[in-house]
């Protein structure tokens, strides 16, 4: 934040709301000066209402200023503290402490006044909330030890700071400032102001202050923590596609450099135990779901996964039966996905929902996702209503009532479906032997089978590919056929699972009619155990389950059935004048 | 950026900094005659003007920001610097 904006913020609502005031103190040995500004706008914005008036007391006295809050407790109290606060031979302003025979009574010093502050922090502890900003700043270069040695003294000295703040936690449930969260975001070599410390007393530089009273703020006013994590599972809680690479073929393990995924578990397991619900949504089939979360090398407790949504529907709609099974509003629960049109899909339907793509293959990324997810979940301690069960925030049929607006999703996803036809290359085979769930009849083709096809002048090849404005999914479907009088025979049709719930297969089919103009398609299909999706979609468009056998979609019924096709769809002409009729 | 583009930021800046000040008062404030105006004052409009402008005030500088005037005349002898 800028000082300038710090400044409109405090003004801003003193003109809108000047009658409420929260009264925070500010204790601090040095000129408050800009950290003052930037914590009355920081904690501003952190109350609904109200001027937030700080509070500041006397130069250099930490014990004095803390008894004068004592006498008039404020509503809350923010205790800054730097080194020489604890003697001011430990600053810059102060001279004649440095030499060496003197730094043992620094060190003596320093232990009894952080004593002395210790006592009046107790004291004021019971009257208000209280924050407390261990020194933030490098001690001064006083200590005779060399360069890249620790100095006893020094060493003393934080060992003093430590034990201090271990005791103030410990005894009078007092906040102390986490000093990893500081360093994220205010440099430790970007603090110290070494002019403005000399000629104001005020020792911060403007970033390391407003990044300082930011955090001191947000430990004063924290926001609520979140109660839920829904997860996908291919490439976020495993490595690989479990669909396509089978259930030995995911892993989350260092010997096949997916331990990051093992991580990602690690924490959610962690945050479980913190009382965090994690549920599963997850394009997939159920059941070779439910033997993987059987594997007992998961580093997550699948005991603990509830509810597991593993279906081939809009991950929306299994969002939204998690947050009914929950009972709890969509605005405390982060949902993370490998899919940014998966993620964009949700936050269509839940804008409240914290959204989080998982970083696959990202090592740094995946632990700045672990990092953030305990920042977000954190929690001092677990009370009855983060355990499991929670308590409703939201009655379930205001749940029931959302409605998921699949279509004005889809118009918006700016979708472009391309349509190659008849370019019989590697890619194609592979994705026609690998795909399980969209596949018309489980039938594999070795690479004669597939030259020969290529060869064969009344084959049609039809390959597809998909890009929206959140990500291009390659090439995603293949369909190989052969004309015969006024149909078109479908012998192959595959889509791949990324590709589902985009109506895909209904600009394919739909190009199919066109360009071949014939009257009807019969579809060589037969029932496997994984291609429920394919029947879906069948059963969907000719109105009845498909029974194994040849599958007649007639192109009345298919004009009938059709969904709404939103995504462009571009068309090469067909290389052989043969495939149209 | 040009002189009048000056004015009109520092005139913000005064506004933030000295929130009483009405829009006809900015431009004739001084620290004689504006009571927030302290020493305090001076390094929290320092501090703004630094920012906004992105330039950096030495200490002989500073002691001679007291009034808008000085300062938008101290801005101009830098306009050539300021980011546009």
């Amino acid at each position: 934040m800028q000082l300038f904006e710090a400044l409109k913020i405090i003004r801003d609502r003193g003109k809108a709301d000047g009658e409420s005031t929260h009264r925070v103190d500010l204790v601090c040995g040095f000129t408050p000066l800009h950290l003052l500004t930037f914590l009355a706008a920081e904690l501003t914005t952190r109350y609904d209402s109200g001027v937030v008036d700080v509070g500041t007391g006397l130069f250099g006295d930490i014990p004095g200023s803390l008894q004068q809050s004592l006498a008039e407790p404020p509503e809350s109290a923010i205790v800054v503290l730097e080194w020489s606060d604890l003697d001011p031979r430990l600053g810059y302003r102060s001279s004649g402490g440095w030499r060496p025979d003197r730094i043992a009574d620094v060190v003596e010093s320093a232990g009894i006044r952080l004593s002395r502050i210790e006592k009046a922090l107790a004291e004021l502890a019971e009257k208000t909330t209280l924050a407390v900003c261990l020194p933030t700043l490098d001690l001064p270069p006083m200590f005779p030890a060399p360069n890249g040695q620790g100095d006893l003294a020094a060493l003393k000295l934080r060992s003093l700071v430590a034990d201090f703040s271990v005791r103030l936690v410990e005894t009078a449930s007092i906040l102390i400032l986490d000093e990893r969260q500081l360093n994220r975001v205010s440099n430790p070599a970007a603090r110290f102001d070494p002019a403005s410390e000399l000629r104001s007393g005020f020792p911060y530089t403007m970033d390391h202050a407003s990044s300082l009273a930011s955090e001191l703020a947000s430990l004063l006013r924290p926001k609520p923590a979140m109660k839920g994590i829904i997860t996908d599972l291919d490439n976020t809680f495993w490595a690989g596609i479990l669909g396509e690479d089978g259930l030995d073929g995911i892993s989350w393990d260092l010997d096949h450099k997916t331990h990051q995924h093992a991580i990602y578990q690690e924490q959610l397991a962690a945050l479980a135990e913190l009382g965090v619900l994690v549920a599963v949504a997850s394009k997939n089939d159920a059941e070779l779901v439910d033997q993987t979360l059987k594997r007992a090398d998961l580093v997550f407790p699948t005991a603990n996964l509830f509810p597991v949504e593993a279906n081939w529907g809009p991950k929306s709609e299994s969002v939204r039966r998690i947050l009914s099974a929950w009972n709890i509003g969509a605005d405390s629960v982060v949902f993370i996905d490998d899919s940014p049109i998966e993620l964009a899909e949700v936050h269509e339907a839940f804008p409240q929902i914290e959204c989080r793509q998982f970083p696959t293959g990202d090592e740094a990324g995946v632990i700045l996702l672990v990092d953030e997810l305990r920042s977000l979940f954190g929690r001092a301690s677990i009370s009855d209503e983060d355990r499991l069960r929670m308590q409703s925030l939201r009655a379930t049929s205001e749940l029931s009532d959302v409605e998921i607006d699949t279509d004005a999703f889809l118009a918006k996803a700016e979708a472009e479906i391309t349509l190659q036809w008849n370019v019989f290359d590697e890619r194609s085979l592979q994705l026609l032997n690998k795909t399980n769930q969209f596949n018309l009849n489980g039938c594999r083709l070795d690479e004669a089978d597939w030259w020969k096809r290529e060869n064969d002048p009344e084959s049609i090849l039809l390959s597809v590919s998909y890009t929206d404005k959140f990500s291009p999914l390659g090439k995603i479907s293949v369909m190989l056929g052969h004309q015969e009088g006024d149909a078109v025979v479908v012998d192959s049709w595959v889509l791949s699972c990324r590709a589902f719930s985009r109506r895909i297969e209904h600009a394919v089919l739909r190009a199919l009619f066109e360009t071949t103009r014939c009257e009807q398609l019969d579809f060589r299909f037969e029932a496997t155990d994984r291609n429920g999706p394919l029947q879906n979609t069948l059963h969907e468009l000719t109105g009845e389950p498909p029974a194994s056998g040849t599958v007649t979609l007639r192109q009345s019924t298919f004009q009938s059935n059709c969904p709404t096709i939103f995504a462009k769809v571009i068309s090469d002409e067909p290389q052989r004048d043969s495939h149209a009729a | 950026m040009n002189l009048s583009e000056i004015r009109t930021q520092l005139e913000e800046c005064f506004s933030v900094v000295f929130a009483d000040l009405t829009a006809e008062q900015i431009p004739t404030a001084s620290m004689e005659t504006v009571e927030a105006w302290d020493s305090l004052g001076t390094l929290t409009l320092v501090g703004v003007v630094e920012q906004m402008f992105g330039v950096s005030a030495e200490i002989d500088d500073v002691a001679e920001l007291v009034s808008f005037e000085k300062i938008a005349a101290w801005l101009e002898t830098k306009a050539d610097r300021l980011a546009a």
